[in-house]
């Protein structure tokens, strides 16, 4: 790869990033409120560790996930990758980064273009990395095919011949064909069966180990989340809400969303019988409030000032960043 | 069980889908009873034949393709594989109701709310116009959703997809069934809002003494809702029991692999136990046992013969003979 790293550090920095959307009315189509998809959103990810980003769906994760990969122009802040600021990179000034970053989607199958063989869906990707020769591209495509335990008698196979975990293989096998450093995993697993689902993350995670990949893991399923993220970002309404290592959210939550979805989680090992009661049932209509904070709407907490002020971020431990005035300095036991 | 007697038992059912050169066993020799007031959780991962039992349950399998090829299934003590179709238009929806996964593509786009849940009532019920609407908004009222009124003007589209999944509930209940099979009704619903639908099924299951033959794949929800489970694996039930039973001493291989590989946060830093290979194909299912090719403890015997159900107690059974009751012995 073509650039020398230290072993720690951060490999991407996002830093108050912003998207909003248009809503469009009436004949002229004019412009007549914008969605706040991605309000200031940041968060770091280090070298060969993963950021898990949970949430319920709209709260914008994908969103975020397009906005680094540059699949949409972020409206503001800053994207650093290995220190380098890509937010205003042009096409041509991205395409050598574009290596660096990959993606792997939900639906293995919609992602594979059915009437391309194995082979020649990754071998693409080979094309892009600069290695043309056949017998180059053959080597790398058998390797490919072992990393991520297929044989490579099924490259010459087409993608409907395959059940949905080898599916899910084929698009990490093209991910890793261009030598990322950073795989953005969107909701990986969810299609998938628990037997396969198991596969994956362990796949996922040797191949963390063998090759230092950096993940950014994008899931709705905390149990998930919680067996294979570093850090975790949980988002409500395009705005983080509380941002910690994985043992700290999971033990000491902090912000009330982030109480109602562990307590939501239905877990076989795990008695969490003590449910909070949200008020609303589930994320309103009202795509953004006027004012204060976005989950005002459902908090069991909220009272006059959550409505007016805008939430800063409050630090309340080591790299436990928390979005909540009020339980930041009093604590969670009020209302459990 | 408040009753010894079952509301629903299914005995040796056996389902067949037939292609040209093939013979799928979708359901394969199930036999499993739902009692009273109770909530019985058919898990398995797709394909394992969950879904053809309840449609089968509801008499909706396609014939053909479809076959009964055995079995039967009482509910209530009568047989409802002999019923033809009127009769079982008279039990469907009426008596035994089913709410399904996806609940945009099972509701009708072009009708309001309104007319849907009261097309359910009007099926088996005469009921003057003004009677169905006030039914209507009070079945709304009782599914949990805030201006019934109002909401029965509502197309499918402006809902949400929790509130879909209400109406769908609320259609359920229109005719007071006394067994709703749910097939994975929150499967695709966020967290928070699949939290809520459980607990509405729960709370309505009391209020109404319903039994619920739930369908999932998720082992967390089973954990939340069951009061017994049968996990069932290529057309077969692997093991069945008590909810404790079998989430605490599973007995099965399968079911051991199954909560082996289910990841969270305490097995962190451990690799999850993976089963090897695939689900079989229901055409080509293996002789023998049909998880003998993905079993670690499979020995000879495993291959050549259909293993025999083995008790452990109260219900609690497997269809393994190699794991006893200490684990991995024989």
């Amino acid at each position: 790869m073509n650039e020398i790293r230290s072993d720690n550090g951060t490999i991407l920095e996002v830093e108050n990033l912003k998207k909003y959307f248009p809503i469009r009315r009436g004949f002229f189509q004019r412009i007549n409120s914008w969605v706040r998809a991605v309000e200031n959103v940041s968060f770091q990810i280090a070298r060969a560790k993963t950021l898990g980003l949970v949430g319920e769906s709209g709260c914008g994760k994908t969103t975020v996930a397009r906005l680094i990969l540059k699949l949409l122009a972020a409206d503001g802040g800053q994207i650093l990758f290995n220190g380098q600021d890509i937010t205003q990179l042009d096409e041509k000034e991205m395409k050598p980064l574009r290596k660096e970053i990959q993606i792997i989607f939900q639906d293995p199958y919609g992602s594979l273009n059915p009437r391309m063989t194995v082979g020649q869906s990754i071998a693409e990707g080979l094309k892009i990395a600069g290695i043309h020769s056949r017998s180059q591209q053959e080597q790398r495509l058998e390797k490919l095919l072992k990393m991520v335990g297929m044989s490579p008698a099924s490259s010459d196979r087409f993608p409907h011949e395959f059940s949905g975990g080898q599916r899910q293989r084929v698009g990490i096998a093209r991910a890793l064909s261009v030598e990322p450093a950073l795989i953005i995993c969107d909701e990986p697993v969810s299609a998938l069966d628990v037997s396969i689902q198991a596969q994956i993350i362990n796949l996922l995670k040797d191949l963390q180990r063998q090759l230092q990949l950096s993940y950014l893991f994008i899931s709705h399923d905390l149990n998930v989340v919680g067996y294979l993220c570093d850090m975790v970002a949980v988002m409500y309404k395009g705005q983080i809400m509380e941002y910690a290592p994985t043992d700290a959210l999971f033990d000491d939550p902090i912000h009330p969303y982030t109480h109602l979805l562990l307590s939501a989680i239905p877990d076989v090992d795990r008695n969490n019988d003590t449910e909070m009661n949200a008020t609303a049932d589930e994320p309103g209509r009202t795509l953004n409030p006027a004012d204060g904070c976005s989950f005002q709407d459902r908090c069991p907490l909220a009272e006059n000032r959550c409505r007016h002020d805008l939430i800063e971020f409050e630090q309340t431990g080591p790299d436990h960043l928390v979005r909540c005035w009020k339980t930041a300095r009093d604590g969670t036991d009020s209302f459990l | 069980m408040a009753d010894n007697e079952a509301l629903l038992s299914v005995e040796e059912l056996k389902v067949y889908f037939r292609s040209e050169d093939e013979v799928a066993r979708a359901v394969d020799g199930v036999s499993f009873k739902v009692g009273r007031e109770e909530t019985v959780c058919l898990v398995g991962e797709s394909g394992c034949g969950k879904t053809v039992t309840a449609l089968s349950v509801m008499g909706l399998v396609p014939i053909p393709p479809g076959e009964i090829a055995g079995g039967r299934i009482l509910f209530n003590d009568q047989n409802l594989l002999v019923f033809n179709d009127n009769e079982m238009q008279a039990i469907r929806g009426n008596q035994i109701a089913m709410v399904f996964q996806e609940p945009l593509t099972s509701l009708n786009p072009v009708f309001t709310i309104g007319d849907q849940i009261g097309e359910a009532i009007q099926v088996h019920q005469t009921a003057p116009p003004t009677e169905v609407i006030q039914r209507s908004e009070q079945l709304l009222k009782d599914v949990g959703i805030a201006d019934p009124a109002q909401r029965l003007k509502d197309y499918p589209h402006q809902l949400s997809g929790g509130q879909r999944q209400r109406v769908m509930i609320a259609m359920a209940l229109a005719c007071d069934p006394k067994l709703i099979i749910a097939d994975e009704p929150t499967t695709a619903l966020d967290v928070t809002v699949q939290a809520q639908i459980l607990r509405l099924l729960e709370r309505i299951q009391k209020e109404r003494s319903m039994s619920v033959l739930y369908i999932t794949h998720d082992l967390g929800v089973v954990s939340k809702v069951a009061d017994r489970i049968c996990v069932m694996y290529a057309g077969i039930i692997a093991e069945q029991g008590k909810k404790d039973a079998v989430l605490k001493t599973p007995k099965h291989p399968y079911t051991q692999a199954l909560l082996a590989s289910l990841p969270n946060r305490d097995k962190r830093g451990q690799r999850l136990y993976s089963i090897p290979g695939t689900v079989p194909n229901p055409a080509y299912k293996p002789r023998g046992c049909p998880f003998h090719p993905r079993c670690q403890y499979a020995i000879q015997t495993c291959c050549e013969q259909f293993p025999e159900m083995c008790h452990y107690g109260d219900a609690h059974m497997a269809r393994c003979p190699v794991i006893f009751d200490d684990g991995r012995e024989n």
